[in-house]
């Protein structure tokens, strides 16, 4: 742990609970780093976007984590500013483009099955719902279950499971 | 994972698109699995160091300054709403003239009977003295609350005043001897007021009156 706490030279630590509070963000950091960066690459859809907004979730974090009570909730304390911030940062890029006329193609995942197989499916989740996507998008990633995206999202299980089976009914039908 | 996503079966399928739920779920769950780059998690390191998290003095620090701010405010509100509309004269804000003494011992507080009583000086040579209350006239907009709850105002016409400077500019000048004619001030001194005697009211019995309204008809 005071490795970890040594890869954090700036940090302000100036006593005991300080110090542990700091190993204890290092150990989250590690847990959820590859969470924030999907659930901001699910909407920006840009590797190094993604990588910049989960960056600014962290810090942001980091900058709080003293006030969270229930450290527990840091996965969806984290999501949630992930997510809040990313829909940000695309709809900021959006006015840019806008404003600069720019048609961008917004790069492919090259580990699916086929680019416009992957094209289409990208669109059917945009088109979704602000809710139903996220729903989507957390069962998507590191294959979480009801119960986990429910936590995450601090809704009941039946709400999750209801959002979920109308967002993939949207899907399909999408697709076809 | 009791409860697993995959389990629901799908209702209907395009043609196209995956025919379960599981597929459609690998499906997702394959373009949602991009890792992030190998230097990620040592720039959000970075830039969390370069960040760094208030330490327990700082925040300690902020709460006390957030909290200083917050007593400054609800003490600025108490005294605002702790001035009582009472305090200050019922004559209107936007009274043309006011005249705002600047010897406190010399302003007494104005009350109907103070007013009563300077109406039955303003005759005599008595009424006179003030002339050596420095006088100021302002506009009442002008005139800062605090010294409006000191001083009352008092409405003097505009003419008044102009008369009331001219005097005592003649008389700073030495332009002006005031001399008293003591006989004709003695003439002018106020009568004392006599009791006022008013009759008792008689009034006649009740039964006596009905018995003459009924005579009447």
């Amino acid at each position: 742990m005071h490795e970890r706490i040594d890869r954090l030279p700036g940090s302000l630590v100036t006593s005991d609970q300080d110090e542990a509070l700091e190993r204890e963000f290092e150990l989250r950091l590690g847990e959820c780093s590859t969470l924030a960066f999907r659930v901001a690459y699910s909407v920006l859809r840009q590797r190094e976007d993604a990588e910049e907004v989960a960056q600014e979730a962290f810090a942001r974090a980091h900058r709080s984590f003293r006030r969270l009570r229930d450290r527990e909730r840091f996965r969806a304390w984290l999501v949630r500013i992930t997510w809040r911030l990313a829909l940000d940062r695309q709809r900021s890029d959006r006015r840019r483009l806008r404003r600069e006329q720019v048609v961008v193609h917004e790069p492919i995942n090259d580990s699916s099955a086929g680019h416009e197989r992957a094209a289409s499916l990208w669109q059917a989740i945009d088109a979704l719902p602000e809710k139903l996507r996220l729903v989507v998008v957390l069962a998507g990633i590191e294959g979480h279950d009801m119960r986990e995206v429910s936590a995450l999202l601090k809704v009941p299980e039946g709400t999750v499971k209801s959002r979920l089976h109308l967002a993939r009914q949207r899907i399909r039908e999408w697709l076809s | 994972m009791s409860d697993r996503i995959s389990g629901l079966e799908s209702r209907g399928s395009g043609l196209d698109g995956p025919s379960t739920d599981a597929a459609l779920e690998r499906e997702i769950e394959n373009v949602l699995s991009v890792d992030p780059s190998a230097e990620f998690l040592a720039r959000v390191r970075a830039r969390v160091s370069a960040d760094p998290a208030p330490s327990r003095a700082t925040w300690y620090l902020s709460w006390m300054a957030a909290t200083a701010a917050v007593a400054a405010a609800a003490l600025v509100v108490a005294v605002y709403v702790g001035r009582s509309p009472s305090d200050t004269s019922g004559v209107p804000a936007s009274a043309a003239t006011s005249v705002v003494g600047t010897d406190p011992s010399s302003a007494p507080r104005q009350t109907a009977r103070g007013e009563a009583s300077a109406q039955l000086g303003a005759g005599s040579p008595t009424a006179d003295r003030p002339a050596r209350q420095q006088l100021r006239v302002e506009p009442a907009s002008t005139v800062p609350e605090v010294r409006r709850q000191t001083f009352p105002e008092v409405l003097v016409s505009a003419a008044e005043v102009k008369g009331f400077e001219t005097l005592l500019g003649r008389v700073r000048r030495g332009d002006l001897t005031i001399a008293i004619d003591e006989e004709s001030a003695d003439s002018v001194e106020p009568q004392e007021p006599t009791d006022l005697v008013i009759a008792p009211i008689k009034i006649r019995p009740l039964d006596s009156a009905t018995v003459t309204e009924g005579a009447e008809e």
